[in-house]
């Protein structure tokens, strides 16, 4: 993911221009106040929105998103999003398949969960999948303090797997990111 | 293979939901039809026009819940993010809204029956007939379930009727045998235009139609 001059404009908004390389594996911060584009940058590197000047350069393969739009239907359970998440995205499972505390809900309904259950269970399932690509737009927020590490760990782990890391969030935590951009 | 499996699976549980309403829709219409037509003369061709017409409103009320899952849960961005085909989304959906439209017809065609005074046969050339009708009408209806979503699903009727009048024209001529084999040719070209056009202009207007706001 490289950005050259990245811009994008929408009605009175305007993003950029930006420049950035998230090619290297490690964990990348985007910094910003509220409604600086944090999120629309997120949604511009999921393919979700398109650039409206300037150069993006974007990998062909699946990309893990949490916290920019809904990932699944909420009337599905975990275990159906699981085995939806391994054959559409074509991608081996790195390690287990739902992270401990996560075990117990995977076959209820994500519409029963509460939203933080809900973001457990999601983060589970793309972490446990081998994705290149991380994009979590403020996607540990809702993690009380006893499962936010647990989740900090996974995605160190998986950064020093060779996964890209890319995530917006007000407080810092453990993540400590080798590049942070600033909006 | 594997993306276009996943695809069908979601397509055909969401199919149980729509399909069943479809299903259920068609019973007070075709009893509606009875009454109208025990209190009038009863016309000619009356089983096969009542058949037929019935299938369509019951095939709209399929068609246009297409797609409905992703609409309903705002949920389409994992098919950018995670770089699924448009034509994989496509023709699954499509796909499942053949074989939706094949059972609604079939029950309908036991409904038509029970509440007809001259049954319709159920043969070899209806089930032909059956089956090329609703592969006419699925893509193109899938297309449109597309394009009219977000406030304008109220537009899928007006559009999507008058669009496949032709269609419903050759399925009632072949079920009465009125130059069957020439109306079966013109089905057969909507079929080809109809798939491949609605195809192309999904490929071309599903990641505008689709992106985030």
């Amino acid at each position: 993911m490289i950005g050259r001059h990245l811009e994008f404009c929408r009605n009175q908004f305007r993003l950029g221009p930006l420049d950035f390389d998230f090619s290297a594996p490690g964990i990348y911060r985007v910094l910003g106040a509220n409604g600086s584009g944090k999120s629309t940058l997120l949604k511009l590197l999921s393919r979700r929105l398109n650039k409206s000047a300037g150069e993006l350069l974007l990998p062909s393969g699946p990309i893990a998103t949490l916290g920019i739009e809904p990932l699944f239907p909420l009337s599905w359970t975990g275990h159906q999003a699981l085995l939806w998440t391994q054959k559409l995205t074509a991608r081996s499972l790195r390690r287990q398949d739902f992270l401990g505390p996560t075990r117990k809900y995977q076959e209820r309904r994500f519409l029963e969960l509460s939203t933080g259950q809900r973001r457990q269970v999601e983060l589970s399932i793309l972490l446990s999948h081998d994705f290149e690509f991380y994009l979590l737009d403020e996607a540990l927020e809702c993690l009380d303090s006893e499962q936010r590490p647990l989740y900090e760990n996974h995605l160190l782990y998986c950064a020093s797997e060779g996964a890209r890391v890319i995530f917006t969030s007000h407080h810092q935590g453990q993540l400590s990111p080798q590049e942070s951009l600033s909006l | 293979m594997k993306k276009f499996y996943a695809l069908f699976c979601k397509d055909f549980s969401q199919l149980r939901d729509s399909g069943l309403s479809a299903l259920f829709f068609g019973i007070p219409i075709f009893f509606l039809f009875s009454m109208a037509a025990d209190f009038f003369d009863r016309p000619m061709n009356y089983e096969s026009l009542s058949f037929w017409v019935v299938f369509f409103i019951g095939q709209t009320s399929l068609l246009y819940r297409s797609f409905s899952l992703e609409q309903r849960f705002q949920c389409f961005h994992v098919y950018s993010a995670w770089g699924v085909p448009n034509s994989s989304i496509f023709w699954s959906q499509t796909l499942c809204n053949w074989l939706g439209g094949i059972l609604l017809g079939l029950f309908y065609l036991l409904l038509a029956n029970l509440f007809g005074k001259t049954p319709l046969s159920f043969n070899l050339d209806f089930l032909i007939c059956l089956l090329a009708v609703s592969l006419a009408m699925a893509p193109l209806g899938t297309l449109l379930s597309l394009l009219l979503q977000v406030e304008r699903e109220f537009l899928f009727g007006l559009f999507f009727l008058p669009a496949s009048i032709p269609v419903f024209l050759a399925a009632l001529s072949i079920t009465e045998g009125q130059n069957p084999s020439t109306w079966m040719y013109i089905l057969f070209i909507f079929i080809l235009i109809s798939g491949g056009l609605s195809s192309f202009l999904f490929e071309f207007f599903f990641d505008e139609l689709t992106q985030s706001h």
